[in-house]
């Protein structure tokens, strides 16, 4: 099985906010085209690391992880199941938690 | 005789206009020219503050507004202010940046060495004078038991101005729990993007001239306290105006049918949070009011906003909510968490 990791304070930006690329440089949107969806797509898993940023708005979160359910790329199965956060802190857990619930909430257009 | 040249004669031209312009100051013991008047000085209120003198900070600030409207000159005078409290200090100060970038001019500090000293230090603490690119800083020497962390502006959803923020809070308070600062940071980073996405509407009514997208953060601590605050402020449309574009309008207007309370503003915005925090599937897309409550119900503080008419203080440590409405509607949104620094 064919893995990456990515690490969002690392590989993106220490300082994600905002939904759309017009909010701002490093928005949810871009998150999820520029490097989420390509390793989706290219990896059977996507290991992804949540720590070093100084945190998640639920804009953000719920355009990367509801935004792959919404726009159809994934089914919820199929994303949950390529995700892995088992790599990170406990202080992250409330974030694991809640882009999961996003996931579960989110539905195709 | 010789004659002047071209560049003798533009030079003689724009000497004389130089000169000319000279006159038209007025010199102290010195009659002004005809036809030059001095603009009458604004001046500003004793108390600066939104929370005891609301009334008296808004005229002020309208007075204000309603000058820089026109072409004529203003002269603000800040001697009057015995107090300066970090809610108004913000507001005037996004005034005060708003009338540089439309006018293009730079501003002046006047008579400042009459200012109240402490108000001084406190304008110069809280970076006005860096804010407004005004010379004549003063040396701060005293510091008193309230501190004002340095204005921040920015027109994006710029994570590094909330992290710029929360630095310079840590910097104070070392004991910082980051689980606790990771929610603020979550606070303002939605706080931003909420008036990105909704505060400057296209088609949106603005009686003044405004920057797009600009917001303004700020905080405060009081030493005696333990207290800190935290602010973001906008001159935008304000929340009552977006709200009927969101998807959930209709469950706030029921809710408001239900309570049987009217739709002024204040209502508006505590039905708003009342909403949102119950999340239905079907909304993706919310205004970003229930994630500004979160933070102040984890540290048990408190959250206010005031926009357009209304006002709304959620006290956490109660679950109570607060509501109020300003004959004089502020323009645009204020956030203001306030939360007691040793309970984190």
């Amino acid at each position: 099985m064919l893995s990456t990791t990515i690490n969002i304070s690392k590989d993106f930006s220490m300082y994600p906010s905002g939904r759309f690329r017009s909010d701002g440089l490093f928005s949810g949107e871009a998150f999820r085209e520029d490097f989420l969806l390509p390793a989706l797509k290219e990896y059977d898993k996507v290991i992804i690391k949540l720590e070093g940023c100084f945190g998640y708005a639920s804009s953000f979160l719920e355009e990367v992880f509801g935004g792959l359910i919404r726009l159809g790329y994934f089914t919820k199965e199929e994303l949950k199941n390529k995700l892995d956060f088992s790599n990170n802190p406990p202080e992250r857990e409330y974030y694991i938690h809640k882009l999961l619930k996003l996931i579960d909430e989110a539905e195709p257009h | 005789m010789k004659k002047l040249s071209p560049e003798q004669k533009l030079w003689n031209l724009r000497h004389r206009y130089h000169l000319e312009k000279r006159d038209r100051r007025a010199r102290p013991g010195q009659r002004a020219p005809k036809g030059f008047t001095k603009p009458q000085p604004l001046n500003a209120p004793e108390e600066m503050c939104l929370t005891k003198n609301y009334s008296g900070v808004m005229e002020f600030i309208n007075d204000f507004r309603e000058v820089t409207k026109t072409d004529d000159d203003l002269v603000v005078d800040l001697k009057p202010i015995q107090v300066l409290a970090p809610d108004a200090a913000l507001v005037f100060a996004a005034e005060l940046d708003r009338w540089r970038h439309v006018k293009g001019i730079q501003l002046r500090p006047w008579k400042q060495k009459k200012w109240n000293q402490q108000i001084r230090r406190l304008l110069s603490e809280m970076g006005l004078f860096e804010l407004l690119q005004l010379k004549g800083k003063p040396r701060v020497i005293d510091r008193g038991a309230i501190r004002f962390i340095q204005f921040i502006s920015g027109n994006k959803s710029d994570g590094q101005l909330a992290a710029k923020l929360i630095l310079k809070i840590k910097e104070v308070f070392p004991r910082s729990d980051p689980g606790y600062t990771d929610q603020l940071y979550d606070g303002l980073s939605e706080a931003m993007t909420n008036v990105i996405q909704h505060a400057y509407p296209q088609d949106g009514y603005f009686p003044y001239e405004i920057i797009n997208n600009q917001f303004w953060l700020s905080g405060s601590f009081d030493y005696k306290i333990n207290r800190a605050t935290v602010m973001v402020y906008d001159q935008g449309v304000g929340i009552p105006a977006t709200l009927p574009q969101w998807g959930k309008y209709a469950k706030v207007i029921d809710l408001l049918n239900l309570l049987k309370k009217d739709k002024r503003d204040a209502n508006l915005i505590e039905a708003a949070l009342e909403v949102g925090t119950s999340r239905m599937k079907e909304e993706h897309r919310g205004t970003g009011l229930p994630e500004l409550i979160q933070f102040s119900e984890k540290v048990k503080g408190e959250l206010r906003i005031i926009s357009g008419s209304g006002e709304v203080v959620h006290k956490a440590s109660i679950k109570k909510k607060s509501t109020k409405t300003h004959v004089q509607p502020l323009f645009g949104t204020f956030i203001e968490w306030t939360f007691d620094w040793d309970k984190i």
